[in-house]
């Protein structure tokens, strides 16, 4: 029994979009079209404006302290929903898999782990929790489908996303032959050890070029923007594209 | 230590210049990771087998005093000494001082990775004791004055020339030798060093509390060898070895060697239980030094005591996208891959491996294999907070960090740094392409800066002083465990999802155990006991033998060997016969396991000639190593009971399977389909020996 019913999309702002820092500066498209496939699945979308950050790239480096207080602030202002979307597997991770823990011994503690608990990535959120899985859209591709670390192995949610790509109409699915590789993006990995992470880069790029897709899909614009730029130095055909604008298709 | 870690992110940049390197991890992770995936999903239990050991090994830590003490009053009672080092020196010096005591000229040891952490060979060497290392990758390593890159694997970055190119130097062979006689000099020249070293040392995959067992997992037979012809046998091993009861290693051993080398069963495994003196076979003395070396510091840190699980079996470093491209030596120390970037900072200081910390994207795969389920991201993210909270961090980074949260943390702010993406690239990293990295350039400068050693170990070794480790060391442990809540040990019962699985080995035990085994390579024929002598003649035919040695129990057999013209002898002989011939105490139908108990001169005589053939009754069959440790429990175990699972074999060069390198390469396994004027129960051998 869907938690959601889309017959009664209910009292408006049950449900929030965590629209994320990077796709809210980069790629403003990718909130866009998270929007519109909730409320194409039957979901009123609420967007709270004091969201900013989960606080990964902090906690990752090292900064807890701040990446608490970012976590505190996140807590907050998503509590009055019922259910938080995020396009992004790697942000829903940090907020179900370290919130609890940055906030423990405080009296955030129990309310991080309410909101943690419910806060999906998109693609999980519209196959396990709406039980949806066909959006009327239509893609005439050759797509392949890099799974995020942190939704294959944070969320355990990689079929939700590879369900929806092979329900839209017109793909043609072609998997990866190592999905379970990381693409060596990592956040300030990627950063602190730069040729490590290209090595990794390279081989992705690779797998994906193997498969002669036309488009690499993610739940996670930090790994398509990794890929994007050196797909593009490689001179590669192959685009990217979120998981959300593939599912707006038509 | 005398050596500090190399500065990560310049070793990786090598590395990946390297092509013949990058080529070679890429096929050895490759490999392992695919064995390991196929030998884990044989088994339906092996997720509930992981849970199982995560309990029993957080039960463990969390009791970790009166485990210790409980394998001290065992290992004391069979006559063993058991030993505490409070750190590396200390360790280094008690087996310098049992060397002294015995006189000791020359030492071989089989792998062990806390020798490596304690750098005991240095402290031997500076002693006048000299030291083979006798894992032929560790051997490798040792006459190239290398370090070992891998926890299983310890030359993956060496390829095959560069060994042949080091034998031609040191043992004569031919400069291009194939892999094949690189491996039968090493053979030799080694079992040379084992005939005449006065003391064999190794380290220890398990303690076992409840029957003062040290636990031996290896494929070439030099941790056989290493703890059966020298007169002494000393086993180092961290305090956190230690498993309860003998029954757990039906939950470690195929944890441990599926995912490690996606075998069902190691070649060997050897559980020494005390020294061997009574039964005539195995070392006259055996000591056990249980190291601390900040172990109880980790014990008592509740963010990171986790770590203290693992049982390196090198998993995490297979299946790490990192490793497979910069190689074990960036990790710069004893400890390379996922767990080495959590265990370094953690046995050398923040301080001094601090860099380690951000070796990883985070990716996850390591925790996903982890046997023990040891949550490596979280401990590395855990990690980073810590140094950062220390200071250890660039001040620009952390002028940078701080921006960014104010920026973060202020709806206001935020709105209006409108492409925040852009300023954070230009506060943190400059503004320049990323790929230029002028940031990391700079902790590479800062890398080189770390403290150079300190001196080396003094010549004239000082008389261990008389300290109180013991009473130290435990106290340690009592103190990181006060207010530590319980966790319960999980009772020894079968696994529901593996009841399938093993009725179906139990319902053909012969079948199966005929074709695990010979999978293997083993030879199993099957012979009523009048056929025996028949059937031993074929295979010393067939192996061109001239010379077998038999062990005790079937010296009714000699005479009809000696009438078919062979030179037959018991175990005295056993070094330089062709063939050694022996009873087996029961055979194991899931891994194609014989069980060999020492006595008898079984243990010398299944191991140091070249063909090893196994007189096995068939009702002796056993389903698995579960009924066989049910069969085991309760009584004393003999000094040595030695599992063999197909020949010895080694993988270290290049990959390249290799059979005989220290034990046999044959091995026959002649099963006996009657076994007339005995029965189990009354059967002279059993493994309810006395102790």
């Amino acid at each position: 029994m869907p938690m959601f019913d889309k017959a009664d999309p209910g009292r408006p702002g049950r449900v929030a979009l965590f629209v994320t820092c990077l796709v809210d500066q980069f790629f403003p498209q990718v909130g866009e079209a998270t929007v519109e496939v909730l409320e194409r699945a039957g979901v009123q979308v609420a967007f709270p404006e004091k969201q900013t950050c989960c606080g990964q790239l902090l906690a990752n480096d090292g900064f807890r302290k701040e990446a608490a207080e970012l976590a505190r602030r996140f807590v907050e202002v998503f509590e009055p929903y019922e259910a938080v979307v995020a396009p992004s597997g790697s942000c829903v991770a940090m907020v179900r898999e370290f919130y609890t823990e940055l906030l423990s011994g405080t009296p955030w503690e129990d309310r991080a782990c309410g909101v943690a608990h419910r806060t999906y990535e998109l693609s999980e959120f519209l196959v396990r929790v709406l039980e949806v899985t066909d959006l009327q859209a239509r893609f005439p591709h050759r797509v392949t489908f890099h799974p995020s670390c942190h939704l294959l192995r944070g969320l355990g949610a990689c079929g939700c996303a590879e369900r929806l790509i092979r329900s839209v109409e017109g793909v043609m699915f072609v998997p990866l032959r190592h999905p379970e590789a990381c693409c060596g993006f990592g956040g300030v990995f990627s950063v602190k050890h730069a040729p490590v992470s290209e090595a990794m880069l390279q081989d992705k790029l690779s797998d994906i070029e193997a498969t002669g897709a036309e488009y690499v899909a993610s739940t996670d614009v930090s790994c398509l923007m990794h890929m994007e730029g050196a797909l593009r130095r490689r001179g590669s055909q192959v685009r990217t594209i979120h998981l959300a604008e593939l599912l707006v298709s038509r | 230590m005398t050596e500090g870690p190399v500065p990560f992110a310049e070793v990786s940049v090598r590395a990946l210049a390297d092509g013949r390197l990058q080529e070679a991890l890429r096929r050895a992770m490759t490999g392992l990771r695919t064995k390991r995936a196929e030998a884990a999903s044989e088994l339906p239990h092996f997720e509930a087998l992981r849970d199982r050991a995560k309990q029993i090994k957080t039960h463990t830590l969390l009791h970790l005093d009166r485990y210790l003490e409980q394998l001290e009053a065992q290992i004391t009672a069979r006559g063993g000494t058991i030993h505490w080092a409070q750190d590396a020196e200390e360790a280094c010096r008690i087996v310098v001082e049992i060397c002294r005591r015995y006189g000791a000229r020359r030492v071989v040891k089989s792998k062990s990775m806390l020798t490596e952490e304690i750098e005991l060979n240095r402290a031997l060497q500076q002693a006048g004791v000299e030291v083979m290392e006798t894992d032929l990758g560790e051997f490798v390593v040792q006459l190239d004055g290398d370090r070992p890159s891998h926890l299983i694997a310890p030359i993956i970055h060496k390829r095959r020339e560069e060994v042949a190119r080091l034998f031609a130097q040191h043992l004569g062979t031919p400069p291009d030798a194939p892999v094949e006689l690189l491996t039968q000099a090493a053979r030799a020249y080694l079992r040379e060093k084992f005939l005449t070293a006065d003391v064999g040392i190794t380290g220890a995959n398990f303690l076992v509390a409840e029957t003062g067992t040290v636990v031996l997992v290896e494929n070439e037979g030099n941790a056989r060898l290493s703890t059966t012809m020298p007169r002494v046998h000393i086993a180092l091993a961290g305090i956190e070895k230690v498993i309860p009861r003998l029954g757990d290693l039906g939950v470690f051993l195929p944890l441990l060697v599926r995912s490690a080398t996606g075998q069902r069963l190691s070649s060997y495994v050897s559980l020494i239980t005390g020294p061997g003196r009574q039964e005539g076979e195995g070392p006259d003395a055996f000591h056990l030094v249980l190291v601390d070396n900040r172990r109880t510091e980790i014990l008592a840190d509740g963010e990171l005591r986790e770590s203290l699980q693992c049982i390196r079996c090198g998993a995490c470093l297979n299946v790490c996208p990192v490793y497979e491209k910069v190689g074990g030596h960036a990790y710069g120390w004893v400890y390379a891959g996922p767990i080495g970037a959590v265990l370094t900072p953690q046995l050398l200081g923040l301080e001094r491996a601090a860099e380690l910390r951000y070796a990883s994207s985070l990716c996850g795969a390591c925790l996903e294999v982890c046997p023990v389920r040891i949550d490596i991201p979280r401990m590395l993210v855990r990690l980073r907070w810590r140094t950062v909270a220390q200071g250890i961090v660039r001040p620009s980074e952390r002028v940078a960090m701080r921006l960014v949260f104010r920026v973060l943390a202020s709806p206001r702010l935020y709105r209006i740094a409108s492409r925040l993406g852009r300023i954070v690239q230009r506060v943190v990293f400059g503004d320049r392409p990323i790929q230029k990295l002028p940031g990391i350039l700079r902790a590479w400068t800062r890398a080189r800066d770390f403290p150079p050693s300190s001196p080396d170990f003094p010549g004239p070794v000082p008389e261990a002083p008389v300290t109180d480790a013991r009473a130290q060391i435990l106290s340690r442990i009592r103190a990181a465990l006060r207010g530590v809540p319980e966790v319960a040990l999980p009772p020894a019962e079968p696994f529901p999802e593996g009841a399938p699985y093993r009725a179906a080995i139990a319902s053909s035990l012969v079948e199966r155990f005929v074709q695990t085994a010979e999978a293997l390579g083993a030879r199993v024929l099957r012979a009523k006991s009048a056929e025996l002598p028949n059937f031993l003649t074929e295979i010393l035919q067939i192996s061109g033998a001239e010379r077998a040695a038999l062990s005790e129990e079937l010296t009714g057999l000699v005479d009809a060997l000696r009438g078919m013209g062979f030179e037959v002898g018991g175990p005295e002989v056993a070094h330089g016969a062709d063939v050694g011939i022996t009873g087996a105490e029961f055979g194991l139908a899931e891994t194609g396991t014989l069980v060999v108990r020492s006595g008898g001169g079984r243990r010398t005589a299944s191991l140091l000639p070249p063909v090893h053939v196994a007189v096995l009754p068939e009702d002796r069959l056993l389903p698995d190593l579960d009924a066989l440790f049910g069969q085991m429990g309760g009584s004393p175990l003999p000094s040595a009971v030695t599992l063999i699972t197909g020949p010895s074999r080694t993988a270290d060069i290049e990959q390249t399977l290799t059979p005989g390198v220290h034990g046999p390469g044959k091995v026959y396994i002649v099963l006996l389909e009657d076994t007339p004027n005995r029965t189990p129960s009354d059967r002279p051998e059993s493994l309810k020996g006395s102790p």
